[in-house]
């Protein structure tokens, strides 16, 4: 299949589908076509097809792509001007030979777990389409559900690539914390945000990952590690020892999210139930930093413009400026401790499992969700048991499990840092094992 | 713990950030939220030697 057919193919998927589910914001029409083109007229003329030749790809419109205003799900972005350059991971995806096709949808400055997002609308789950996608890389994750495209680019601060993934059963990565260099990405809490991305299956997660690795001198939180490609140790697997995270993150979560855990820590040989300690003051800690940094990063434009901002983002950016200093200095500090409790579970295990979500998708405008026997606020309380995970930037890979007739979920296999192979291993032992895996949702 | 329109519009004063009064029981509600998050990290007792995460390295 040539590069022009690929393209032409994935855009008119989404001319077929993207009005109904909105994952794209913007698209790259006829320049995506035309880069197809000469990406073919090379070839032919005999330059080696790269890895990804022909590939095409969407990017959460928080990417750098040359040419394009990087929207970052706002209003206020509109006034940039275009980027002069990609993102470093796009860059080298191009490089590749992938052909990005579009912006995709997300809420506001990455700043929510459901894509509901005032300016651009929300994006429908393709697998129910009164039902969010998940965010705040919605339009990432729903665009490889619908089957617009093999893959997308997400980011994930406390949950935006695990929550998506989940509700729109497909696969989805976000490694250790420093592991994709972020530059060329318009950002959230420096502290926190990972880049990652969602596909269909194992493998092209993980030769999309291998592309996108390496160090990048120019962002100051890069890990200046070398590649570690996953790629070519995928197949080979041999027991684990594994956990499933019991207490706060299992706690309130619905019967499809525990049946999903139970089945794959089941898979993969059975494991205790253990305690990560400290977890709720850790999602808590990760809450209170994600409000202050990006408050304090929109703090000209909260003063200058607040009307411009999507309302369920500016109340809480309004909050998070107010919020005292010592609560933050305390955050980091029990960031640090929190991370030794995880280093004490990880001396006996390799791999700690979690649901990525404690419901399935809600309703679009659903304002509430149960936890238990409780009802609490449906929009901070999706990433529960994401938020005290990314808090301290372990590598994990979210699995889909589609359950016969009911909406789909996500598991998460949770790494040591830096051990993305294992994660990876374990996804693609599970895919083989036909418990978890992806399919295209009908439209 | 409640906060009220008065004390959100008082400590936004401080940042030279004005808090339109159509914005400010909003701000209000998710400031009370934050806070009640903010006291279960300032309750977890931590050893007195924990370091904060981020190391600068000049």
């Amino acid at each position: 299949m040539s590069a022009e057919s690929a393209v032409a193919e994935a855009q008119s998927v989404i001319g077929a589908r993207n009005p109904v589910l909105n994952c794209f914001t913007t698209l790259y029409g006829d320049a995506a076509l035309k880069e197809a083109r000469a990406l073919d007229a090379r070839i032919a003329a005999g330059e080696v097809a790269g890895p990804l030749a022909g590939v095409p790809f969407g990017v959460k419109n928080l990417y750098d792509v040359e040419g394009y205003v990087t929207l970052a799900g706002s209003k206020i972005n509109r006034d940039n001007p275009p980027a002069k350059a990609d993102a470093t991971v796009v860059a080298r995806l191009r490089r590749a030979g992938a052909i990005p096709v579009g912006a995709q949808n997300m809420d506001e400055f990455a700043y929510g777990f459901t894509t509901e997002n005032t300016h651009y609308g929300v994006t429908r789950n393709p697998h129910d389409r009164a039902r969010v996608a998940g965010g705040s890389s919605g339009g990432s994750a729903a665009a490889v559900a619908a089957g617009m495209t093999p893959f997308s680019l997400g980011s994930d601060t406390n949950g935006s690539i695990r929550v998506p993934a989940s509700f729109c059963g497909v696969f989805g990565l976000k490694p250790t914390f420093g592991r994709l260099p972020r530059t060329g990405t318009y950002p959230f809490v420096s502290d926190l945000d990972h880049l990652g991305l969602f596909a269909r299956n194992t493998k092209d997660l993980a030769l999309i990952y291998d592309v996108m690795q390496g160090p990048d001198p120019s962002d100051k939180s890069c890990a200046q590690r070398p590649t570690e490609p996953v790629l070519p140790s995928l197949d080979s697997f041999s027991p684990l020892r594994i956990a499933t995270l019991g207490d706060w993150f299992q706690d309130g979560a619905c019967p499809e999210a525990l049946t999903a855990l139970e089945s794959v820590a089941g898979a993969l040989g059975g494991g205790p139930a253990v305690v990560l300690p400290g977890a709720e003051p850790a999602r808590a800690a990760a809450f209170c930093l994600t409000a202050a940094e990006a408050a304090a990063l929109h703090l000209a434009d909260l003063r200058a413009r607040p009307g411009d901002f999507d309302p369920a983002t500016r109340n809480r950016l309004l909050a998070g400026a107010l919020l005292p200093s010592p609560v933050l200095i305390k955050a980091q500090r029990l960031r640090r401790w929190f991370q030794e409790q995880a280093v004490e579970l990880f001396k006996r295990f390799d791999l700690l499992l979690a649901p990525a979500a404690p419901c399935v998708a809600p309703l679009i405008g659903q304002a509430t969700l149960r936890l238990g026997d409780r009802e609490l606020p449906a929009r901070p309380n999706i990433g529960l048991y994401t938020q005290p995970v990314s808090f301290i930037g372990l590598p994990v890979v979210a699995v889909p499990v589609h359950p016969p007739g009911a909406l789909p979920v996500a598991v998460q296999l949770i790494a040591r840092p830096w051990q993305e192979e294992t994660a990876f291993r374990a996804a693609a032992y599970l895919e083989r094992a036909g418990v978890v895996g992806a399919r295209i949702a009908s439209p | 713990m409640a906060v009220d329109e008065q004390t959100v519009a008082l400590l936004g004063s401080l940042l030279e950030l004005n808090i339109p009064e159509e914005y400010a029981a909003d701000a209000a509600e998710n400031l009370a939220r934050l806070l009640a998050q903010a006291k279960l990290v300032m309750e977890l007792e931590l050893p007195p030697d924990m370091e904060p995460a981020p190391v600068f390295r000049p």
